[in-house]
């Protein structure tokens, strides 16, 4: 039974399900901007390995922890880092946290608090933050994902990327795997951030498709209704969803061969890049989370080449993004959070490199609903220590709840028995970057 | 788990002389270890009480092998590669791959459809390409309820019920969807192969 039928089988059908199922869908591709029903998206630039912060966004010039970067202005009051020329033409959009304060230096347990915002905790199960804002915000019948994960690099703590004690229905649509390094540049990502075998086989008509998933839906129905399980939910579940998303003629958003060479040009033929582009297309169609991974930030050695290098990916894709989002009237309802798993120790260590160091960091908010143009707090001169009051991680969450207008106190059932609050109580909005 | 019998168990090994056969025949000898997953009562909602066996997902490497041997694939892949990520085997795990606990298995919206568009399952489904399914139709000693029990028997190990064997000799009777009774044979298989009573294990 070698196959015998082609590519060009298994692709060509798609464009006929979008035709046939334009009677009954609403228009995905409709303006979203002019909807005032339209929710809020937010875009997680996840940075994993830990960024030295340091260097791209709390800059200490002058001093002997500050190494050879040097700051530009980005607004009135807002200095960053050289090395994003492209991002720092939108300080006024951009809120910088300088006052982020954590006690773990791990890789696993950064990730998972700043992911969940919560340490890991015996048997509780936390939601991934993408989990829990979509739940919140997103369509429970919308046919594209609420919750979509472009490459991620789950190696550090697989429940840090899940939709944990909220389930299956909540789990993130994942497209592309990211590696612990940069990307590098001219990967297939075309291809990589495709979803695979979205079209039914080209031997089978439409109406078959049909018919033979009528035939296994009441197949598992019997087999639920005798043995109710939270395995055999997730089977169900995720069969459906991926239903919706075949007949969705949003899943068109996936195929970036649409876009105009030079706006795929302008985010970076990289992963990250290219993700940020994908990104833009979702938050088009309406999807309210998305979250773009970028690897690479763990630099025990060569900090200053790998962050400028890194740099050199980071700034077309986002930067990008955030004219593209705002050029489509986007900006105001998309919130971007940027961050990663702790920030790097000031003092430069033999290898010319920046080991972990969660004391003292920077974490950044911009667009939807955050008053930009600012930084919020401060760290020393040598940037060992915060000074004032840190920020703690439940309240960097509750703060992008806040901006994307959701009551981060708001509690859902847990594996555990008790209801558990979206953010814990401990969190204090910052209040001075919520516009 | 229950320390009296934790207790006990140990007791009885260490006085079978540490006998590692004893102790796996006492475990699956016992009435808890040979319940079945069906639920009878609410009562036995709650999987902490052990009142009934957990329904778990299956393995990558389960789940394949499972579909290997109910489609009656055989690997093309020289036997040296298969242990490395190459062939049908290791493109299929790229996708299955978890480290997830097993009674807390969550199926993906890719692994579904990778079940069900997928080119290895076109392929198994396949009236023309699936030498086991074409095996069962052309058949000349299989009337249509033979036809349907090899393929239960097949994927999930058990007769059709007299409800089944009703409804779908009824559907292959007029050809599915198509109005090809080959091909509503095919979707029988196509559903059987994507049902949680193959996909999980209970």
């Amino acid at each position: 039974m070698r196959s015998k039928f082609s590519r060009r089988d298994l692709f060509h059908v798609s464009a006929g399900l979008g035709a046939a199922a334009s009677g009954w869908l609403p228009a995905f591709a409709a303006d979203a901007a002019r909807n005032p029903q339209r929710k809020r998206s937010v875009i997680l630039l996840w940075m994993s390995g830990g960024p030295a912060t340091i260097d791209l966004f709390d800059l200490k010039p002058g001093h002997a922890n500050g190494g050879p970067f040097r700051q530009i202005e980005s607004a009135p009051g807002l200095q960053i880092g050289e090395h994003l020329p492209r991002l720092a033409k939108h300080g006024k959009s951009l809120a910088v946290v300088r006052s982020m304060s954590t006690k773990e230096g791990d890789h696993g347990r950064g990730t998972y608090y700043l992911r969940t915002g919560n340490l890991p905790q015996g048997a509780i199960q936390f939601p991934t933050i993408g989990s829990l804002v979509s739940k919140e915000i997103g369509s429970p019948s919308s046919e594209l994902p609420n919750f979509v994960s472009v490459s991620p690099f789950r190696a550090f703590s697989q429940g840090a990327f899940g939709p944990g004690f909220l389930g299956p229905n909540y789990a993130p649509l994942v497209v592309g795997e990211g590696n612990f390094g940069a990307p590098q540049p001219g990967q297939d990502a075309d291809r990589t951030l495709r979803v695979q075998d979205l079209s039914r086989p080209g031997n089978v008509s439409p109406e078959q498709a049909e018919s033979r998933y009528d035939i296994l839906k009441e197949m598992d129905q019997a087999f639920i209704a005798e043995h109710p399980n939270v395995v055999a939910q997730s089977h169900v579940s995720a069969y459906d969803r991926a239903v919706r998303l075949m007949q969705s003629v949003g899943a068109k958003a996936f195929d970036l061969s649409e876009e105009p060479i030079k706006v795929r040009d302008a985010y970076g033929r990289n992963l990250f890049g290219q993700g940020c582009l994908l990104a833009r297309r979702l938050v088009e169609r309406g999807v309210p989370f998305i979250e773009v991974n970028l690897g690479g930030w763990d630099t025990h050695q060569n900090n200053f080449d790998a962050v400028k290098n890194l740099c050199g990916i980071l700034d077309p894709g986002w930067g990008t993004l955030m004219t593209d989002l705002e050029s489509r009237g986007l900006l105001e309802s998309t919130t971007i959070i940027w961050m990663g798993e702790f920030g790097r120790t000031p003092r430069i260590n033999q290898g010319k490199g920046r080991d972990h160091f969660p004391n003292a960091w920077s974490a950044v908010l911009a667009g939807g609903g955050i008053k930009g143009g600012q930084a919020y707090g401060k760290t020393s001169d040598d940037a060992t220590k915060v000074e004032g009051e840190p920020t703690s991680v439940p309240s960097l969450l509750a703060t992008l709840c806040k901006a994307v207008g959701i009551n981060h106190e708001k509690t859902n059932p847990s594996n555990v028995g008790r209801p558990i609050r979206i953010v814990d109580s401990s969190a204090k909005v910052i209040k001075d970057i919520v516009a | 788990m229950i320390p009296e019998l934790l207790e006990d168990l140990s007791k009885a090994f260490v006085a079978s002389g540490y006998d590692l056969r004893f102790l796996i025949q006492t475990i699956t000898r016992s009435r808890a270890y040979q319940l079945t997953s069906r639920q009878t009562h609410e009562s036995q909602a709650n999987v902490k009480t052990f009142a009934r066996m957990s329904v778990k997902g299956m393995t990558g490497e389960q789940l394949f092998d499972s579909l290997a041997q109910a489609t009656g694939f055989q690997d093309p892949t020289p036997a040296q590669q298969r242990q490395f990520s190459f062939g049908v085997r290791g493109q299929f795990l790229t996708k299955f791959a978890s480290t997830e606990k097993l009674t807390e298995k969550q199926t993906s919206i890719l692994q579904a459809l990778t079940m069900m568009n997928g080119s290895f399952m076109a392929d198994a489904t396949s009236t023309d390409r699936s030498q086991f399914l074409a095996g069962v139709i052309d058949a000349p000693f299989l009337n249509v309820k033979g036809k349907l029990e090899v393929l239960y028997l097949a994927s999930i190990s058990r007769y059709p019920s007299p409800e089944e064997l009703a409804k779908h000799t009824s559907y292959i009777d007029r050809g599915g969807n198509s109005g090809d009774r080959d091909k509503a044979i095919g979707d029988l298989f196509w559903a059987l192969l994507n049902s949680s009573e193959f996909m999980l294990n209970h």
